[in-house]
């Protein structure tokens, strides 16, 4: 469309980020902000004398971390079984991408109704004579683990990363597993010499995207997540609604961690899809 | 004798049923089900009573849905608009302008939306849009055009213009070549990009409620403060408005790029 | 002769290289002259610095008479072509045909009268009512070119018009392309195909190493190439450095006797295949050697002869020889061009 300009786009898409930042930067020095007194890093200090902060920073990143590998390996497994051609996998394809623009709250909503301890999954144990009473459920949601949370993240993943895994096979993987097929090769020989790097390599960028989004969102977080450990994203937002301005500083403290998980993982993302790009 | 992948398909084309159809259905049914404790599979009796407070007189949900389409609609026009520029402007870049350009696009997607939001916050109010609905739509602006952006940084990258400069020699203007080529042309991605960003505004949580001040109520809120009141049948109700226009929109769309594909080669 | 399109020292860059260095030509109305490059060369770069799609680094481009070195493309008066139609996908091929008139303010009656002569002219009336995407290869051709005259231009670049086409629709594009002549407009196509100048061109351009290198009708060019590098671009096999000394071509094939205006001093000796056959009984052999190599070409097969030092190719008398066989050669000395210098191509 237009073919000047490329600096004023990138000016004004990154500035409103950068702005925030170097707002958050100041103020968690105490140079910013309600409350400031000038230079100090009492906030720095009292953030990370806080246990709450590695517990919480912690506990988002197994969850992130767990999240993604679930999801992953679930869209690596469909798309797998169900390529192009064989039977009824046109119609699996499309129920994996169907929970796709779900949004991430609705998905929280439905793991409280699915998986609390009076939700349907409870309900079908005490169908079963597992169970007599709500409280006899073992917890999902609101616990140490973060069980509930990981499933609901996975599942509401799991249809992005299957919709890029088919368009993966049906470019790439299709001419490669036909040449390896005359070279030769059966089955699981195909799937360990091709259709299994075609996926990681292709599906690589993704899967670091998500990890990013899922380490920072709040949404299905809020719903699921206990209030100890607190979430990184949570104990962020608790520190910066806090009536107590001195907490301040420390919430900007937070939200400079979080742009380093999230960015950190962005420019793996970017990394590897060089490296994709250098490779194909 | 049936292959182990076989049996495998067998076995997870009923799960991927259920999570297709899981959320409507259990949505659904929680929407209009009043009464439905543990341990009933099914709701004791089903009112409307939850619809009531979409349309009804002192209703919540009704004016947060329409406070969330007007940001989501707004959001998605404003970002469509931003993200073909500047997509079509990093793309034409080479070099360390583009990398740099790329860069930039990356940051309001990969910063976390809380973060995103406090640090914002101070910003807006310093605009004087602490609290008002217009601050919220600035913050969601913010990383939706991050996303259309990048969706546009990826189709000017593999899109030539061969069809923009036969009609420049054939004497349109720059203004025309837009008018009567590129924006026809492009009407499915255009359309693509308007949703992408009206999504990502849709589902907002952080940034309304840190932009808005709790005073802007979009739909999401509503729905996280019945469930946090066990109202299970209002939040449920919230959720479904909150599921059904992306999901219809996705199903139109595809339907539309099938009819598309018919017409074109 | 008015002309429709003059470059003057023209040079273009190739993206941050420079490409085209020194490019001067002249198109008249209504001629059609070939722009005959190898692939690589810069044809495309040079045809879209004509239209304004790429900038000019230094010379002028005039069009019609007026210097349009500086203009917008939209106000050059030159087409240009894509190697594939782009015709636009939203509209019909009537549409399509009409989009040059409408950005001008055309009466409405006035285009569709028009759009019906252009359909008419390229044979293609009955599509006026489908998409693109319907047509076939060849019919999306005509419709580009139909819409490119609806344009009005002084001047029509085609970049290629005949690549990326199979054998029979190459056939149907060229009759289009030979049969539309228009008066007042001239038209620059870009080939690497030999065959292809050869048909289209009033006169054919060779542009190498950033220049054009020689402007001549197609058989000209080709019995009288002005350099060595011409002569091996144009795939003239047989080139032969020696001396032109009292009358005589000297080289280590022996003396050649030849007549005419030829340059003296260092020279190379060019000439096609078909100036070399194989001597039969009653004519004197100028040359022997053995045959090394046989080339099966489908209309005219050759051989391979070294005559010493020297590899000549000639046309294959019937019966073709069998490999390493003897053969005396008989070169006409009428159809020998002779170019200054040494060989370096």
């Amino acid at each position: 469309m237009i073919r000047r300009g490329a600096g004023l786009a990138a000016f004004l898409v990154a500035t409103p980020v950068l702005i925030g930042i170097a707002y958050s930067a100041l103020a968690s020095v105490g140079l910013l902000g309600p409350g400031s007194t000038g230079f100090s890093t009492a906030s720095w200090a009292s953030a990370f004398d806080d246990p709450q902060l590695l517990r919480g920073l912690g506990w988002s990143l197994w969850v992130a971390s767990a999240a993604t590998a679930l999801a992953t390996m679930a869209a690596v497994v469909v798309a797998a079984l169900f390529r192009p051609g064989t039977r009824s996998s046109g119609v699996a394809r499309l129920l994996a991408v169907m929970p796709l623009p779900l949004s991430h709250l609705a998905a929280g909503v439905l793991g409280v109704l699915v998986l609390g301890q009076s939700g349907l999954l409870a309900r079908g144990a005490f169908m079963a004579g597992w169970i007599d009473q709500p409280a006899a459920m073992p917890a999902l949601i609101y616990d140490q683990w973060g069980i509930g949370l990981i499933v609901v993240l996975a599942w509401k993943e799991f249809p992005f990363l299957a919709l890029i895994a088919f368009s993966l096979l049906a470019d790439r993987g299709r001419a490669l597993e036909e040449a390896a097929r005359t070279l030769g090769a059966r089955g699981r020989a195909v799937f360990w010499a091709v259709t299994w790097p075609v996926l990681w390599r292709g599906l690589m960028p993704a899967v670091v995207a998500v990890f990013a989004f899922v380490a920072g969102t709040y949404e299905a977080t809020v719903l699921l997540a206990p209030s100890d450990p607190l979430a990184l994203p949570l104990l962020t937002m608790e520190r910066y609604t806090d009536v107590g301005v001195a907490k301040r500083g420390e919430a900007h403290v937070l939200v400079l961690i979080g742009l380093v998980v999230g960015i950190g993982a962005v420019a793996l993302h970017e990394a590897a899809r060089a490296r994709d790009r250098r490779a194909t | 004798m049936t292959s182990v992948p076989a049996m495998l398909r067998r076995g997870l084309l009923p799960l991927l049923l259920l999570s297709a159809a899981m959320p409507l259905a259990i949505l659904g049914l929680a929407s209009i089900g009043s009464d439905w404790f543990f341990p009933a599979l099914l709701p004791g009796t089903f009112s409307l009573a939850s619809w009531r407070n979409v349309v009804g007189t002192g209703a919540l949900l009704g004016p947060a849905l329409l406070a969330s389409a007007a940001l989501a609609l707004a959001t998605g026009l404003a970002a469509m608009v931003f993200g073909a520029f500047a997509g079509s402007a990093i793309a034409a870049a080479t070099g360390w302008r583009r990398v740099i350009g790329a860069g930039a696009a990356f940051l309001p997607v990969a910063a976390p939306p809380v973060a995103l939001a406090t640090g914002l916050h101070a910003t807006l109010l310093g605009a004087g849009l602490g609290s008002s609905i217009v601050g919220v739509f600035v913050a969601h602006v913010v990383p939706a055009c991050g996303y259309t952006t990048l969706y546009f940084l990826g189709i000017f990258t593999v899109r030539e213009g061969g069809h923009e400069d036969a009609a420049r020699t054939l004497g349109a203007g720059r203004f025309d070549v837009l008018r009567r080529v590129t924006i026809p042309m492009m009407h499915r991605e255009l359309l693509e990009a308007l949703l992408l960003g009206a999504i990502v505004s849709w589902g907002q949580v952080a940034l309304t409620l840190v932009a808005g001040g709790g005073s802007v109520r979009t739909l999401p809120l509503e729905v996280i403060d019945y469930l946090v009141a066990g109202q299970d049948q209002l939040a449920a109700t919230g959720s479904l408005l909150l599921v059904i226009p992306p999901l219809a929109a996705f199903g139109l769309m595809r339907l539309a790029l099938r009819n598309v594909e018919l017409v074109l080669p | 002769m008015t002309v429709a399109l003059r470059l003057d020292s023209m040079a273009v860059n190739f993206g941050s290289v420079a490409g085209l260095t020194d490019v001067t030509l002249a198109v008249a109305r209504g001629e059609r002259v070939v722009l005959l490059a190898p692939s690589g060369a810069g044809k495309t770069t040079l045809l879209r610095a004509i239209a304004g799609l790429e900038p000019v680094v230094n010379g002028s481009v005039v069009v019609g008479g007026r210097d349009v070195t500086n203009d917008p493309p939209e106000s050059r008066g030159a087409v240009y072509l894509h190697q594939t139609p782009m015709l636009f996908p939203h509209l019909d091929v009537a549409a399509n045909v009409a989009f040059p008139m409408r950005l001008r303010g055309i009466d409405r009656d006035d285009i569709s009268r028009r759009v019906s002569e252009l359909l008419a002219s390229v044979q293609v009336s009955e599509l006026a009512g489908r998409r693109p995407g319907a047509l076939s290869g060849g019919q999306r051709h005509r419709v580009a070119l139909a819409r490119a005259i609806a344009a009005n231009p002084q001047m029509l670049l085609l970049d290629e018009p005949l690549a990326s086409l199979d054998p029979g629709l190459r056939q149907d594009v060229r009759q289009v392309l030979t049969r539309t002549h228009l008066d007042g407009t001239g038209m620059l196509i870009a080939t690497h195909d030999l065959d292809d100048a050869v048909l289209l061109a009033d006169r054919v351009a060779v542009l190498l190493g950033g220049r054009i290198a020689q402007v001549a009708p197609a058989e000209e060019l080709f019995r009288a190439p002005a350099t060595v590098a011409i002569a091996a671009f144009l795939g003239i096999p047989n080139r032969i450095t020696g001396r032109v000394e009292d009358g005589a071509f000297c080289s280590s094939m022996g003396r050649l006797p030849v007549g005419g205006a030829v340059p003296h001093g260092p020279v190379v000796a060019v000439f096609a295949v078909d100036a070399v056959t194989v001597a039969t009984g009653d004519e004197q052999a100028g040359v022997f050697g053995e045959v090394v190599e046989l080339h099966r070409h489908l209309r005219h097969p050759s051989i391979i002869v070294q005559c010493g030092s020297v590899t000549l190719e000639a046309l294959a008398p019937r019966p073709v020889p069998s490999r390493g066989a003897t053969v005396g050669l008989v070169i006409d000395p009428s159809v020998i061009h002779f170019v200054p210098g040494t060989d370096d191509a």
